[in-house]
């Protein structure tokens, strides 16, 4: 069966926090686990997803509508995913929780990659205030650690 | 000026603005990043430096053993060696890396890693370390193994003084060094293997490749046993896709006898190879016709340190003869080094022109002939 944009019906899809949001089938299937309850001919009534809130789903489906996109070119999409990515530290937990409960590798890696950019080349004193991390170690348990991995530290 | 470059512009011009505003805000932030499942944060820190990864275990302790279990393991010091003026410190710092590595490797928490990669300038000092390192490798499963010793920038390593890969078959005490070997062999999930400044022998690389069934990239370089490489009849590599070999020609003889590795890869679709500064004796002769061993995938072969010898060129015949898929032949004549950066020297425009010539009557039709 093929999905494309003009044959597509609509799914609807259940936020956690009670939303309900229509999207069309060769968007939605993107994500794997929806994919897998519409080839397993579950996918009728509304699909409730536990985990996702509406506010995130609305963000997550942006990005599958975007990337479901055939018309989108590699460098747009590039370009489109690094303003997409421009969100707050909150904004992007619930997304990553999401592409990784619904299965999206492509968002997963993405969100990943932003972090990992994040934290890359900084001393870890600005990591920690950065992502307003609390060192919960002793001065000597600190010590210790930098100590044990002086390579990794200068 | 068109109306996207326009409204992309103005989108530039707008994110620090943004970004000010999202770093006020972070202040009330709680700590989310903790908050997500390890996975997530391993693979989070797999896409840093193994060095970075590491210097997170000091955030807190929900972060103090993550990085032992990213599974791509990519040690380099070479940066932060050369960055280092006198060869003392060089050596003691080059000494704490390998004590580090060692130590890494006996906390490192996962059944299998995908890639082990240490590039540091070792010689045969650390053949004992760098033995257990590979054993710890094969253990692991290991997907992609890469070992560049070369220490290429400030701290090179001479050639006479090269780790043998990974025991060295010695006459005297053959059939203990053979025993040896058979408790480095078993790589059986290893796709990628990467050797530079290596010593590795034809011998050796024909027994460690007959455990080696799923390899697809071998890449050896740099390695003086396998320059005069004999005529080893090598296990066949049914997976074989891409292979790099580099090679020092003494004598005129014959190149072909490369050819004992690239017949026993028959799916073979990129072969280079690097022919190093030496100086071959002349041989007038007619060019050899290789035995017929058709290379049914081969795309692209790549001949770097070409010089218009007989044999290099029985080694262009035997490939456009034996190719029948071949889409493009590189040939580079420059003189090719052993730290990467080719030669231009004064002759070698005519050289161009010359091997040109040569060879264009010999490439058929369809196939791209390409001279650097």
């Amino acid at each position: 069966m093929s999905l494309s944009p003009s044959t597509s019906k609509m799914l609807s899809l259940k936020s956690s926090d009670g939303k309900v949001l229509e999207v069309e089938e060769h968007v939605a299937v993107l994500c794997e686990t929806i994919k897998s309850l519409v080839e397993d001919g579950c996918a009728d009534s509304p699909i409730p997803l536990a985990n996702v809130d509406g506010a995130t789903l609305g963000n997550v489906m942006e990005w599958c509508k975007k990337h479901a996109d055939q018309k989108a070119s590699a460098d747009d999409l590039e370009d489109w995913d690094a303003e997409f990515v421009e969100r707050d530290q909150g904004e992007l937990y619930h997304l990553i929780m999401a592409a990784n409960y619904l299965n999206i590798k492509g968002l997963l890696d993405l969100i990943c990659q932003k972090v990992a950019d994040m934290i890359k080349g900084k001393h870890p004193e600005k990591i920690r205030e950065i992502f307003n991390i609390e060192n919960d170690f002793t001065p000597e348990q600190q010590e210790q650690i930098r100590k044990d991995n002086s390579w990794a530290f200068e | 000026m068109g109306a996207q470059d326009l409204s992309n512009l103005m989108r530039k011009r707008l994110r620090p603005a943004l970004s000010h505003a999202q770093r006020t805000g972070d202040y009330n932030l709680e700590d989310r990043i903790s908050q997500l499942p390890d996975e997530i944060l391993v693979s989070i820190l797999s896409l840093l430096t193994y060095s970075e990864a590491a210097a997170t275990s000091v955030l807190s302790s929900r972060w103090r053993y993550l990085w032992a279990s990213v599974s791509r393991l990519d040690f380099d010091a070479t940066k932060k060696l050369d960055k280092i003026g006198d060869m003392k410190s060089r050596r003691m710092e080059r000494r704490k890396f390998v004590e580090w590595v060692h130590q890494v490797l006996q906390l490192h928490t996962c059944a299998t890693i995908d890639e082990f990669k240490v590039c540091c300038g070792l010689d045969k000092a650390f053949q004992f370390v760098i033995d257990e390192w590979l054993k710890f490798a094969r253990e692991k499963r290991i997907k992609r193994l890469e070992l560049d010793l070369s220490g290429a920038g400030r701290m090179p390593v001479s050639r006479v003084l090269h780790y043998t890969f990974p025991v060295r078959i010695s006459d005297q005490s053959r059939e203990l060094s053979l025993k040896n070997l058979c408790t480095f062999v078993g790589f059986k999930p290893l796709k990628d293997l990467c050797l530079n400044a290596v010593d590795v022998s034809g011998e050796v690389l024909q027994y460690f490749l007959s455990y080696c069934p799923v390899l697809e990239r071998l890449c050896v370089t740099d390695s003086e046993c396998l320059e005069r490489i004999g005529p080893h009849v090598f296990p066949e590599l049914t997976k074989l896709k891409q292979l790099t070999l580099q090679l020092q020609v003494w004598r005129d003889d014959s190149l072909l006898r490369v050819t004992s590795l690239i017949k026993a890869s028959p799916y073979l679709q990129r072969f280079v190879l690097k022919f190093m500064w030496g100086s071959p004796s002349r041989i007038r002769r007619k060019v050899r016709r290789a035995i017929r061993c058709p290379h049914q995938y081969l795309k692209e072969v790549e001949l770097a340190g070409y010089c218009r010898r007989t044999s290099y060129l029985g080694l262009a015949v035997y490939f456009i003869d034996n190719a029948a898929a071949l889409e493009k032949i590189i040939i580079d004549p420059r003189k090719q080094t052993y730290d990467g950066h080719p030669l231009v020297t004064c002759g070698l425009i005519g050289a161009r022109g010359r091997i040109k010539r040569q060879l264009k009557a010999k490439v058929p039709r369809g196939v791209k002939l390409v001279i650097h």
